[in-house]
């Protein structure tokens, strides 16, 4: 069986553990088994990043000198994680000084980046290294009459050059992936945009605008859900359709890209953790049909 | 709209220029592409990447540095993504921030961050309870999270000495 | 890259061994230069990859800065290059390769076969509206259609038409009678059933027939199969001969036989059937002698009535009759010699394969074992043989599933086929299988019968053995082995034999050469046999084959024996060579549609009789099933055109002309290409209907074009009300390569903005642009006129994305308007994009056969911008027009004449020829 570093991130083991177990179980049902990451520290992901960039380089190479060690490349589920270590290995790959810098501060540990490593997030892993055909045999039970919108994330598929996810402008990953489990994809205005995420820290008023914006033209295209590909949108997205100024009624579901695909291979639902979503996702799960 | 009279100078581009991120700003003809991508700038009257670009251009260094508009930035990189003439704001205002830091100018929230981050290894441990231990275990996932502490310290000291908070 | 530009600095003359000139491109650029060393005494080639001259400048409606009319100014030009002495159009033409030096050149080119001869046709349009086949219209950007045979624009240079045929069909290349599918169903489409069916008529008498039992080659070659399932043809030209029963004929036959050489067939089979038909139809008396109570071979007797009824056979064999053929039933003829005797001077022998082949087991002429060929004579002849209800056919032909079936028919409960391969290799037509499958037959496959088990010479059962299928032979089909201790024994009433057919041992043939198997050796391009004026074809020359191929040895046969009659070379030119066109070249960009389903009479209620068991399309079902068909050829060769004109003037038997030109001098002028804006996802082109780009407005104002000059929005028909024009796309962008600008593109964008505003002042006109480069002559002014005579909006800021409203089609251009420092969502019902322009395709190519190599942008680089601008850095060689940069037309036209004056520096050191 194909094996892969899972690197957590910060937030995910806290806000959302449900999206680890489910990415666990359904990459083990394709063929993947998630290994481990010990001792792992931040990515130093916009915080870190913004202060210092030798810190920031040393704390993402620090993670993947980790995986190194281990013979293994790198899942990330957080799109900042993902982008945060693809920037960092990008510019320690191809500067020579700085990764001379951060390997003397590794080197006390036992630890070494030589370059080996790949980071991959969740998305390549699905559509490269396990593939469409693959996943489409392995579907079960297919859903039927469901619309919902695919939400990248930034981090995931920019900037191109060095993410090399998916088209940057036009991407079809989690489209593909939500019509071979059997719904429909629905194009919507401003696809690519920003969930507004990075923006809490600043001005939590101004980053919950811009969510809302996003569900609101994802509804306004006929979507009955989205589904996302990082930790980090998943709960922005889910977050903002809570609060004072909002209406229940107007809520549509948000649920990770594994938890969406695990019901239609076969998976069950506690294994996924969706019984703890916050957003309901029976409108999802009534779509599923019986075992093919 | 700030009625002093200020006098442009290309210097502060130049130094932007030197810091990665900031190579190409002199190719930015001021087309408003990026404003016109920016998901901030369209839920916020005062933000305008172009605008904030355009002060540097003209050497408005102080007021860049000490400004917020340079940390409003998601780096969503949609500027980035649109711009035809090859510069990224995103990268560029990463650069104003390295800058910004440099010279003692640092929101506080980020401040407060990065001090927590550095010195428990990871973001939330503040945050993490009995609770999501158990929420783990009921998953089937470790609850043993194993952050490492030690690493990030060391990189404190070394990079960020200047930057104790109270 | 054969040019040799070698040759030293000259101080030493020049050797120019020729004074001629090639100029390679026909748009405003190459004509001015061919122009221009024309009127100086010398002779030039002008050749243009396109049908007609005009290039860029054609397609355009007005200009700037003037706002002339674009073919006002072109055409006067068209008109004296097309008439001037000096000059030779080489139009649809391309460079193949160019060897030699300044001076002496030799440009091989490619003239494409038109199909149409330039000199007779007067581009008339007769021939228009006979075709049957519409495509989209690549001068009108695809908003409007045309057909196969056209004219890209009225005042198109050489004044002629073109047909676009891209080869033969894989269809038609697959029927052994080379009937034409993509022809008729072309017309099929258009409700032409009886030009249709005259279609399939020419190489093949029996549409219905056939419609219903032949194998269908053509589908298993269909390229629509490539995307969903083969169109039905086979059932396609069936409902043509059942639109015709119902109808009645639209023409009578035309029967003339006005020559005197007789012609005997032997055997009333398909082959001799076609052969008689196709001699017939040339004028020759023929006789068709058959030994059988009635016509039609095994089509009658092999073939059971629910597949083919009576009546119908009968009639398509009439039909033959009514041209002319006499048909002599009940009679059997004795030797060649006797037909020789009674007159006739040519032969054609099409006695069929009907004898079945035996198993070769102990026990086979056991009681209640019957072969396949006489059950069915004896089943279709009224006199079936008895059978039990347990009956086992071994076989796994048509022959075997007819056989089947009949015993369905004839009351079996238990009818079991025993095939020795397995469902992959089974031979019989799929739809055969499927309608006895449905009829309850049973399929024991992967079986060999071993033993025949008999109690006093009467059947009893038979001792089976599983197979599998072990390692391919010779023929690549996997050879079936015994899987050991795996007999068992099958009871049963009766066994029918279908394993094969074979020439019968006694008949005329055997006065010929014949093969071991008993066959007929002939000639297989001319199907001649050891005998002079005797002919063979069908299944008695190649064993038990099709339906199809016996027809086709009947037309081969005819051209055979009127080419030996008039006493000329039999064998000759009786291959044509084709073009398959290949799945590559055809457009498979279309929704996926699974085949029309054919209609079939019950199950329970057709065993009990003979009934027809498939009963055809409709007309509804046909013309949709019709429409499947991609017409991969383009042109169907259905030859209407060729009825329509009236001057004779379409060949479509043309083939490209390769010539050499040998010429001093170069003049390279191959124009641009537009950018495909389609590459930018965030402006829409491609997903949302109102947005365009330039040239598709271009063509919507043009009053020659799909809308006569209307300017209209695709979505639904309407004027526009507001207008964004969205500049700086595809050009002035880093991130796709094309860092520099198109310098056209601002002042024909606003050229376009101001004849919204002429087509309509009350429309609300807004163009987006970071720069506005207005630099020429008449520029800035053309620019303040727009913004203030025409009160043209204009707005500094790069559009960011355009969004659209699903139910109005309108678009939103969301920019910051950078003057204001404001994010502006701006709605408009119509958006034109102004692409930049770069080098045309295939310039790379033509290129690197002169020698040139090409600058990293793609453009061809000139010998010294400032000093040599026209020059290339190949002595000879000149560019002018937009293949070395972007330029307007004045500025082309400007370079077109310095590139000739250039040129004829060199021509002119020619020896003078006296």
């Amino acid at each position: 069986m194909k094996e892969i570093m899972l690197y957590r991130g910060c937030t995910t083991p806290v806000r959302l553990p449900a999206y680890e177990a489910a990415t666990i179980a359904v990459l083990g049902k394709l063929g993947v088994k998630v290994v481990e990451m010990d001792d792992a520290n931040c990515c130093g992901a916009q915080y870190v990043e913004s202060v210092s960039r030798m810190a920031f380089a040393a704390m993402s190479g620090r993670i993947l000198a980790l995986a190194e060690k281990e013979s293994q490349d790198i899942l990330a589920l957080c799109g900042a994680c993902s982008g945060s270590l693809k920037i960092n290995k990008h510019f320690l790959d191809n500067d020579e000084k700085a990764r001379k810098e951060v390997n003397e501060l590794l080197s006390e540990e036992g630890l070494k980046y030589t370059g080996k490593t790949r980071v991959r997030h969740l998305l390549q892993v699905l559509n490269e290294d396990i593939g469409f055909e693959a996943i489409e045999k392995a579907i079960k039970k297919p859903y039927k009459g469901l619309k919902l919108a695919a939400h990248y994330g930034c981090h995931v598929t920019r900037p191109y050059e060095i993410v090399q996810v998916d088209d940057p402008e036009n991407p079809t990953i989690i489209d593909r992936l939500i019509e071979i489990a059997g719904a429909e994809a629905v194009d919507y205005v401003g696809k690519t945009r920003c969930c507004g995420g990075p923006l809490l820290a600043m001005d939590e008023s101004l980053a919950t605008h811009i969510g809302q914006d996003k569900i609101r033209d994802a509804i306004a295209a006929g979507a009955q859900g989205m589904v996302t590909a990082c930790v980090f949108c998943d709960i922005q997205l889910t977050q903002v359709q809570f609060g004072e100024d909002t209406d229940s009624s107007k809520m549509i579901p948000v649920i990770p890209i594994v938890q969406f695909l695990g019901p239609a291979l076969g998976i069950k639902e506690d294994v996924l953790g969706i019984e703890l979503n916050k957003t309901s996702p029976d409108i999802i799960l009534s779509a599923l049909q019986e075992a093919k | 709209m700030n009625n002093e009279t200020h006098t442009p100078s290309s210097d502060f581009a130049k130094e932007i220029a030197l810091i990665p991120g900031g190579e190409v700003i002199n190719k930015c003809i001021q087309c408003g592409i990026c404003t016109a991508s920016c998901v901030v700038a369209c839920v916020d009257d005062q933000y305008r990447p172009r605008r904030l670009i355009q002060k540097i251009l003209i050497g408005k260094r102080d007021e860049v540095l000490k400004s917020d508009q340079p940390w409003l930035c998601m780096t969503c990189r949609m500027c980035e993504e649109r711009c035809q003439e090859g510069v990224s704001p995103a990268e560029i205002f990463h650069a104003v921030r390295i800058l910004a830091v440099k010279e003692g100018h640092i929101p506080k929230v980020f401040q407060i961050t990065v001090e927590k981050v550095l010195c428990d290894g990871w973001m939330l441990a503040d945050a993490y309870t009995d609770f999501n231990e158990d929420e783990r275990e009921d998953l089937g996932l470790n609850p043993a999270l194993a952050w490492n502490d030690t690493f990030t310290k060391k990189v404190k000291k070394k990079y960020l000495a200047g930057e104790e908070s109270a | 890259m054969t040019i040799d530009h070698t040759s030293k600095k000259s101080t030493s003359k020049l050797d120019v061994v020729s004074s001629e000139a090639l100029v390679i491109g026909g748009g405003v650029a190459g004509m001015q230069a061919a122009l221009d060393m024309a009127n100086q005494g010398f002779k030039v080639h002008l050749l243009e990859k396109t049908p007609s001259l005009g290039g860029k400048m054609a397609m355009i409606d007005k200009t700037f800065p003037t706002l002339d009319c674009s073919a006002c100014i072109l055409t006067p030009r068209l008109s004296e290059v097309s008439r001037h002495p000096n000059i030779e159009l080489h139009t649809y033409s391309d460079v193949i390769s160019v060897a030699g030096r300044v001076g002496d050149f030799k440009v091989k080119i490619r003239k494409r076969a038109r199909y149409v001869d330039e000199d007779k046709c007067s581009a008339c349009a007769d021939c228009v509206p006979a075709c049957p086949v519409e495509v989209p219209n690549e001068f009108d950007q695809s908003l409007g259609f045309r057909k196969a045979i056209y004219q890209p624009f009225p005042q198109a240079t050489p004044s002629t038409y073109t047909i676009t045929k891209l080869g033969t069909p894989a269809c038609r290349e697959a029927c052994p009678a080379d009937v034409n599918p993509q022809g008729f169903i072309s017309l099929m489409k258009e409700g032409r059933f009886h030009d249709a069916l005259r279609i399939f008529r020419k190489s093949n008498p029996f549409p219905g027939v056939l419609g219903r039992v032949c194998i269908a080659f053509c589908e298993g070659e269909c390229v629509r199969g490539e995307l969903d399932e083969s169109v039905s043809i086979r059932n396609l030209h069936r409902f043509l001969a059942d639109y015709e029963r119902k109808h009645g004929p639209d023409r009578p036959i035309e029967a003339k036989i006005d020559k005197d050489e007789r012609i005997a067939v032997v055997g009333a089979g398909p082959a001799g059937l076609a052969c008689g038909y196709h001699l017939v139809k040339m004028g020759y008396p023929v006789t068709v002698f058959e030994a059988q109570p009635e016509a039609g071979g095994l089509l009658r007797y092999g073939i059971p009535e629910y597949r083919l009824p009576r009546d119908i056979l009968a009639e398509e064999i009439d039909w033959i009759a009514k041209h002319g053929v006499k048909i002599k039933t009940s009679s059997p003829v004795e030797s060649i010699k006797s037909l020789k005797k009674e007159g006739f001077k040519a032969i054609f022998l099409a006695t069929g394969a009907s004898n079945s082949n035996k198993l070769g087991i102990a026990g086979e002429e056991a009681k209640g074992i019957y072969h396949a060929s006489d059950f069915l004579e004896r089943a279709n002849s009224g006199k079936p043989y008895p059978l039990g209800e347990k009956v086992a056919v071994i076989g796994g032909g048509d022959a075997a599933i007819d056989s089947a079936r009949v015993a369905i028919r004839l009351g079996a409960k238990e009818v079991t086929i025993v095939y020795r391969r397995s469902h992959v290799e089974l031979p019989a037509i799929p739809s055969e299988v499927e309608d006895a499958r449905e009829e309850g037959l049973n399929l024991l496959l992967l079986t060999n019968p071993i033993e025949i088990l008999t109690s006093k010479d009467e059947l009893r059962g038979i001792r089976c053995i599983k197979m599998k299928l072990g390692e391919p032979d010779h023929s690549g089909r996997r050879r079936p082995q015994v899987i050991r201790g795996s007999e068992f024994t099958l009871i049963v009433d009766n066994m029918i034999i279908a394993v094969g057919q074979s020439v019968t041992p006694k008949g005329l043939h055997e006065e010929c050469d014949c093969s071991e198997w008993g066959t007929i050796k002939v000639n297989p391009l001319t199907l001649e046999t050891n005998m002079e004026g005797v002919f063979a074809g069908g299944d008695v020359v190649l064993g038990p084959a099709t339906a199809v191929k016996a027809v086709a040895h009947g037309k081969e046969a005819a051209i055979s024996i009127d080419r030996f009659l008039r006493k000329v070379n039999v064998e000759a030119d009786r291959i044509e060579e084709r073009h398959r066109v290949r799945v590559e070249e055809v457009d498979m960009e279309k929704p996926t549609e699974p085949r029309v389903d054919m209609p079939k009479h019950g199950v329970a209620g057709r065993i009990q009789s003979y009934t027809e068991v498939e009963l055809g399309f409709e007309q509804e079902s046909a013309t949709q099933e019709a429409e499947r068909c991609l017409g991969c050829a383009i042109c169907c060769e259905c030859e209407l055109c060729v009825e329509a004109c009236t001057r004779e003037a379409i060949d479509h038997k043309m083939q490209d002309e390769i010539i050499e030109l040998p010429v001093g001098a170069i003049v390279l002028a191959a124009g641009y290409r537009l950018y495909d804006v389609s590459d930018y996802p965030r402006l829409g082109y491609g997903k949302f209907p109102n947005v365009i780009h330039a040239m598709e407005y271009e063509r919507l104002i043009n009053a020659s074009g799909p809308t006569h000059g209307h300017l209209i929005k695709l979505s639904d028909g309407k004027l526009p009300k507001s207008i964004g024009f969205i500049q700086c796309v595809g050009a002035r962008d880093v991130n796709r390569g094309v860092p520099e600008c198109s310098r056209v593109c601002c002042m024909y964008g606003i050229k376009n903005a101001v004849m919204a505003k002429e087509h309509d002042p009350e429309i609300d006109v807004t163009i987006y642009y970071a720069d506005i480069r207005a630099f020429g002559k008449g520029f800035e002014e053309f620019y303040n006129m727009a913004k203030d005579r025409f009160g043209i909006k204009f707005i500094r800021g790069r559009v960011g994305e355009v969004m659209e409203d699903r139910e109005t089609g309108n678009l939103t251009v969301r920019v910051e308007n950078t003057d204001e420092h404001a994010i502006q969502d701006i709605e408009h019902d119509l958006v034109v994009i102004s692409p930049g322009i770069q080098p045309p395709w295939g310039l790379d190519v033509i290129a690197s056969e002169l020698g040139l190599e090409l600058d990293e942008t793609g453009y061809v680089p000139v010998k010294d911008e400032l000093l040599a601008p026209v020059d290339t850095t190949i002595p000879g060689v000149f560019a002018c027009g937009c293949v070395d940069s972007p330029k307007d037309i004045p500025d082309s036209v400007t370079a077109g004449s310095a590139a000739a004056m250039r040129a004829t520096i060199i021509l002119s050191q020619a020896e003078k020829k006296e």
